[in-house]
């Protein structure tokens, strides 16, 4: 299960960091990742984010600035861009129509599986 | 599970879609052993159940084996390739075989142009190892680059400047009599079994000697992310210290985690910055460098011989076709660097 969470996290991670940006002026890497961690979505490393902002960047999403460090190092900070927004408006409704199909096909069984299993135990 | 070869495609079109996937996986992506045949086996099957021709069900055949390998060669072996899809073992391979092949070439040559035998002296032989050892040493910068090794890159380089410098040295002093004759087949059986001998060589054992050791501290793993990205992955030094400085200040923050433990192995981390849609463009721009310096190095042939011999022999006709060629090919590159959706519709 855990695999599938972190599948499914690497896929929607463009889309929930557009989404973050959207709301704020400018954000950098370690707040993104507090604000994931925040909102439930602990599992998300450095590692994985910061690959997934340089391609929002190279897809010109976002567009980066550097800024003076808290005594360490510059900071980058991320902006999100028009496009950025555009491509968030359009994906959010193509996330909204995805996940409306995923759940027509789970059908109604309950958070524990119950459900699969029978169906499972029935075709066996 | 059926060999790749042994598919019997229904459309010609299928089999040429076949043999590019194959082809693509192979040398772009250094795909393991069996994955080419399993991936096509599949295709086969797919391709016959739909009924279609196979770029129409499962799209161009590039496009296909770069999806095939982002999905199923796993990342810690793609990260260990560089942008021309070869570990640092294969490049060394690759290389020496090549050289050897050229001396080769030389020896039949000499053997067309000057008879079968060929006189050495010591001024020759100096002379000749300069060349190979130059030759080996510059491989080996380019190598080291390619894996990240940009201190070791300037030490070969160094080694090169000095074999140079003292084989000049020793080539111009040593005496020029004639030291002993040696027919040329055997130069070229000398060559040939070099060649053999770089090809056959295992590139795993090469790959062992470049791969990066367990670092000692954070600085050093830094420092093995900028020279990946910059030598592995063709980042401009600019952007590849942008993100050297952001990962810094990530640790900074983040409690002084150790490096390796935030961001994981640091091969597979250059490979996940350097894998954007700017990639194309990076590896394009450094096939254009490369074809630009062939076209000089022709060039500079076909006048040099032209003002050594005075007239258009053949030899300068031969330098010029290289050079005219190189050089339509260095336009057609720029002109695809220039308009990246060209290059796309042509492939």
């Amino acid at each position: 299960m855990a695999d599938a969470h972190t599948a499914w996290t690497r896929a929607t991670l463009p889309l929930c960091l557009l989404g973050i940006l959207d709301g704020e002026e400018k954000s950098y890497g370690y707040a993104l990742l507090g604000r994931l961690a925040d909102a439930g979505l602990e599992g998300v490393k450095a590692a994985t984010l910061y690959p997934a902002l340089t391609r929002l960047e190279e897809e010109s999403a976002v567009e980066i600035e550097w800024g003076a460090g808290e005594g360490g190092p510059g900071r980058k900070y991320y902006r999100i861009t028009e496009e950025g927004r555009a491509r968030l408006r359009r994906d959010r409704a193509a996330w909204g129509d995805f996940t409306r199909t995923v759940a027509s096909l789970l059908g109604k069984g309950d958070d524990s599986g119950q459900h699969t299993r029978d169906t499972h135990g029935a075709g066996g | 599970m059926a060999r790749a070869a042994d598919l019997v495609w229904a459309r010609e079109e299928d089999e040429e879609w076949a043999d590019t996937v194959h082809v693509r996986l192979v040398l772009d992506h250094d795909a393991p052993a069996g994955l080419a045949d399993e991936v096509l086996a599949e295709a086969h099957q797919i391709v016959r159940e739909a009924g279609l021709p196979a770029p129409e069900v499962l799209g161009e055949p590039e496009a296909y084996a770069r999806t095939v390998a982002a999905e199923r060669i796993s990342e810690k072996d793609r990260a260990k390739v560089d942008s021309r899809g070869l570990t640092p073992g294969e490049r060394v391979c690759a290389s020496l075989g090549t050289l050897g092949f050229i001396g080769f070439c030389l020896c039949v040559m000499h053997w067309f142009e000057d008879g079968l035998w060929v006189r050495g002296s010591w001024a020759s032989v100096a002379g000749c190892t300069t060349v190979v050892a130059v030759a080996s040493l510059g491989t080996l910068a380019f190598v080291a680059r390619a894996a990240g090794r940009i201190r070791g890159m300037w030490g070969f380089l160094t080694g090169a400047a000095c074999a140079f410098a003292g084989g000049i040295a020793v080539a111009t002093t040593a005496p020029g009599e004639r030291l002993f004759e040696v027919p040329v087949p055997v130069l070229m059986a000398g060559c040939a079994a070099w060649t053999v001998a770089a090809y056959a060589f295992p590139d795993a054992t090469l790959d062992r000697w470049f791969a990066p050791r367990p670092h000692a501290d954070d600085e050093q793993w830094l420092a093995r992310l900028e020279g990946l990205l910059r030598g592995r992955h063709a980042m401009p030094a600019a952007e590849a210290r942008g993100h050297v400085r952001e990962a810094r200040q990530h640790l900074s923050g983040a409690d002084h985690e150790r490096a390796e433990d935030t961001f994981g192995d640091v091969e597979v981390y250059a490979m996940r910055l350097a894998d954007g849609p700017r990639k194309r463009q990076r590896v394009a721009r450094h096939k254009l460098y490369r074809t630009a310096a062939a076209a000089a190095v022709f060039t500079v042939l076909a006048v040099d011989e032209t003002l050594e011999t005075g007239h258009f022999s053949g030899w300068v006709a031969c330098y010029v076709a290289a050079a005219g060629a190189w050089t339509w090919t260095l336009i057609a590159e720029w002109r695809d660097l220039r308009e990246p959706g060209r290059a796309d519709k042509a492939a």
